[in-house]
């Protein structure tokens, strides 16, 4: 009996595994990111047009030898008051990377990031005074991390 | 198929957390053999500390492949460290440690 259930539930799984191949599921599980990050993405682009310069650390290499994985760390505990930080890579197609908010964390944020070509990679840190600072520093790519 | 390992140490007062999520973090615009390969990446992620959020962070498939987190939080040596994610197919994950 139970090897009966086993094996229905497999092939609902396979049956289901080949929908989301053949592209016949609901379209947001299989788009790139999801619309409510695409948006996000788009409000943060213009957060980052009327930003100051801000005094932070934003480590990141100069030249990535992979595009694929590439580490960089934000380190704004000098700042007081950060509500938020952001990873912003220009050329992407979806170009927020991630967005970390910090209700009871230190400023500080390490992770890697996928880039596809040499591009400007811009940190962003928001304080909970509703002010935008941003660092940028241009990262050569020298191997594309999106698949081509 | 995912997996998380977290590593947490505490210094002076603050705990260094340390994540790697096991992921294939699928862009969803990577061709295989000229057939898109489905999206397939961490959406949202969630750090606590004695089940108090610390961290909450929204995540898009720019995030390389088995993802690496490190944070700094405000703690002692015993607390407890949870890091949860979801991703875009509706799956979640969550681990907890004690602080060392």
């Amino acid at each position: 009996m139970k090897r009966r259930l086993f094996l229905k539930g497999s092939l609902a799984a396979a049956s289901a595994a080949a929908a989301v191949g053949a592209g016949l599921l609901t379209p947001s599980a299989v788009f790139a990111n999801t619309t409510k990050f695409k948006n996000q993405s788009n409000d943060i682009k213009k957060m980052i047009d009327d930003a100051e310069d801000g005094n932070f650390k934003f480590k990141a290499p100069e030249i990535a030898e992979n595009g694929s994985v590439v580490p960089m760390t934000i380190d704004a505990t000098n700042m007081s008051g950060v509500a938020s930080v952001a990873f912003f890579v220009e050329k992407n197609k979806t170009p927020l990377a991630a967005i970390f908010d910090l209700p009871n964390a230190n400023a500080f944020v390490g992770t890697r990031i996928k880039m596809g070509e040499t591009s400007e990679v811009t940190a962003m840190v928001t304080t909970t005074n509703g002010k935008t600072y941003i660092k940028s520093r241009s990262i050569k790519v020298t191997l594309g991390g999106c698949g081509g | 198929m995912a997996k998380i390992k977290i590593k947490v140490k505490s210094r002076k007062n603050i705990i260094t957390v340390r994540a790697l999520i096991k992921h294939p973090m699928e862009t969803g615009n990577r061709k295989d053999k000229g057939k898109l390969v489905p999206a397939n990446h961490i959406t949202d992620l969630l750090v606590t500390k004695n089940g108090e959020a610390a961290i909450k962070a929204d995540i898009g498939s720019t995030i390389s492949t088995n993802p690496f987190f490190q944070f700094k939080i405000p703690g002692v040596k015993g607390d407890a460290i949870s890091v949860s994610f979801n991703d875009n197919h509706g799956k979640s994950l969550s681990t907890t440690k004690k602080s060392k």
